[in-house]
């Protein structure tokens, strides 16, 4: 038996019946990761810190002082800061910044008995479905296409999460979803991503693209998995000012993997033009599973959710040019050599340390903020997020859950050439959810005819997490889309 | 989006760009703007703009000191100190 394999759920077993160590456990993911160097999947990685986190719990299962995820190998996106250790954004204008203080999500995690092994690769500050905006070069999926060595995109932003989660690096990953950053890619990986509500998990220490929009979440192999760890990071944090005060229900105890009498809902404009025919079947026969086991399938209308992605590539340029703002090479990160005035130094640092598209997103942000287009660009758009979140209350008022794909292709190759837009297009089905802050997940649904995961996504009201959940655990378990990583790579 | 256009917006969110990279930039953003125009389609006039989906009223914290950042640590980050290591340095403002 592989030690990678393992699900956390499985390994925590293992770790309370004394059948298995921790360091075990954590030695086993560092030879794995070792081993399969070449996905790219972390910026830096922690060893040494790892292995003496792991005795730590060994002591503490012996002392009877464990604690909920005691001795569980992880790792966090490269956004999270975590204190001594760098933390890049994978951004050169970052490479040198090491964080004099830890993220809350990060801190919550540890505060859990987990094991970090190393931050993670992503699209450079989160802005990208491909992860090859990384200033250290994209990771890389796992997965391949039957009879094809062509290297795949791992999707991104969290690229990095999702290739060493599928792969076996970790057992699972923090994640930020800001568009659809972390289901997106768990679709493309076969594994299970989910964002929770916004306000759930504190954004406290999380570098930030667009703060209205970015959510703090998890990548993991199962469902159960995912709700574990979920738990741990969620509570609200007198540190960020948008948590919200809540209860974390124990999801996995109150588990009622039951869709008996729940309304599934098919949003009717979601059937777009671009969807490949066996993601489209791929969701038929999945509705029609869940409806043998006793759910509604009722067809709804969203009829402003077409607008999602532009009202997205207005309000997170936006957002972004204004948190990008403090990069300018005067309190950390790049500084450009020997400048001759101040104005060289900020319009210099800031051009050697952005990759392309942070500038392009940028540009358009100063754009739609500047006085001549704010009404037109990003006033009108912050009007239609309005129009979208009211198309969501509407809609659970008919429905339980909304059932639809993750992505519109599986998992595509590294060096395809993609204008922006097409690149932007990836997020389609996932952007809806960030605009109104509810809760939703990527579920492994099923595979290409090419042998590629294929996700669906689900979507609850806000904090309704638990009945996602329940739901996503069904999807799962009809589906059988989960791959050991041994099968995988 | 002409290119003088596009160059005073680099100036206004200080990034240096030459020519050849206004040039190249620019098309990318004329069809990003050109693709969200279409958010002119929907009438909304009588609707409020949604900045943020934080729906709670914000909790009041109690009212006292706290220690959170530490000089030495925040200037373990700057690319530049005076040589007391005390402030953060850039080049001279006023001769």
């Amino acid at each position: 038996m592989n030690l990678y394999d393992l699900t956390l759920t499985r390994a925590l077993e293992l770790l309370k019946n004394k059948e298995l160590s921790a360091v075990e456990l954590t030695q086993a993911h560092l030879d794995r990761s070792e081993g399969l160097q070449k996905l790219n999947a972390y910026i830096t990685e922690t060893p040494d810190r790892a292995l003496a986190d792991a005795k730590e719990s060994d002591k503490r299962y012996a002392d009877g002082t464990a604690r909920v995820l005691e001795g569980i190998p992880i790792a966090h996106k490269d956004v999270f800061c975590t204190k001594g250790i760098p933390t890049t954004a994978a951004s050169k204008i970052l490479h040198n910044f090491i964080p004099p203080y830890e993220s809350t999500v990060s801190q919550k995690l540890k505060d859990a008995g987990t094991t970090m092994l190393g931050k993670l690769n992503l699209d450079e500050f989160a802005m990208g479905s491909s992860c090859k905006t990384s200033a250290y070069g994209p990771a890389i999926n796992p997965y391949k296409r039957d009879g094809d060595k062509t290297d795949l995109t791992p999707g991104g932003s969290s690229g990095g999460s999702v290739s060493a989660v599928s792969a076996g690096l970790i057992m699972g990953a923090t994640a930020t979803d800001t568009a659809g950053s972390i289901r997106l890619p768990a679709s493309f990986c076969g594994i299970v991503g989910v964002k929770p509500t916004y306000g759930f998990a504190s954004r406290y220490g999380c570098i930030p693209l667009a703060s209205s929009m970015d959510h703090p979440g998890i990548i993991a192999r199962t469902v159960k998995d995912s709700a574990l760890l979920l738990k741990e990071i969620g509570g609200y944090d007198p540190k960020d000012s948008t948590s919200t005060p809540h209860k974390i229900p124990d999801f996995v105890a109150n588990m009622t993997p039951s869709v008996k009498g729940l309304k599934v809902g098919l949003i009717k404009e979601a059937d777009i033009k671009g969807l490949s025919p066996e993601i489209r079947d791929l969701l038929r026969t999945r509705a029609k599973e869940l409806e043998a086991q006793g759910a509604e399938i009722i067809e709804i209308s969203m009829p402003h959710i077409d607008y999602a992605l532009a009202v997205y590539y207005v309000l997170c340029p936006a957002e972004a040019s204004s948190n990008l703002a403090r990069y300018d090479g005067v309190r950390y990160g790049h500084r450009t050599k020997d400048p001759k005035d101040l104005q060289e130094l900020y319009v210099k640092s800031r051009a050697e340390g952005f990759g392309e598209e942070v500038k392009r997103r940028i540009l358009v942000g100063t754009f739609v903020l500047s006085s001549s287009a704010y009404d037109a660009y990003f006033l009108k758009a912050a009007k239609v997020r309005q129009l979208i979140a009211n198309d969501y209350k509407a809609a659970f008022e008919k429905v339980d859950v909304l059932l639809t794909p993750t992505t519109a292709s599986p998992a595509f190759g590294l060096s395809e050439e993609m204008t922006p837009l097409e690149m932007y297009a990836c997020d389609i089905f996932t952007v809806g959810a960030n605009l109104a802050g509810v809760p939703a997940i990527s579920v492994p649904a099923g595979f290409s005819s090419t042998g590629l995961p294929l996700g669906l996504h689900l979507q609850t009201n806000l904090f309704e997490e638990q009945k996602m959940f329940n739901v996503a655990t069904v999807l799962e378990s009809i589906s059988n889309g989960t791959k050991k990583p041994s099968e995988i790579i | 989006m002409d290119l003088k256009k596009l160059e005073n917006l680099a100036y206004l969110a200080r990034l240096e760009m030459n020519q050849e990279q206004l040039e190249k930039t620019a098309p990318n953003i004329n069809a990003i703007l050109d693709w969200v125009a279409k958010l002119q389609e929907l009438e909304t006039d009588n609707v409020e703009p949604l900045y943020s989906t934080a729906v709670h009223a914000l909790p009041r914290r109690a009212d006292h000191p706290d220690a959170t950042s530490y000089r030495k640590e925040i200037l373990s980050n700057a690319p530049e100190t005076d040589n007391h290591q005390a402030f953060f340095t850039v080049p001279t403002v006023v001769e």
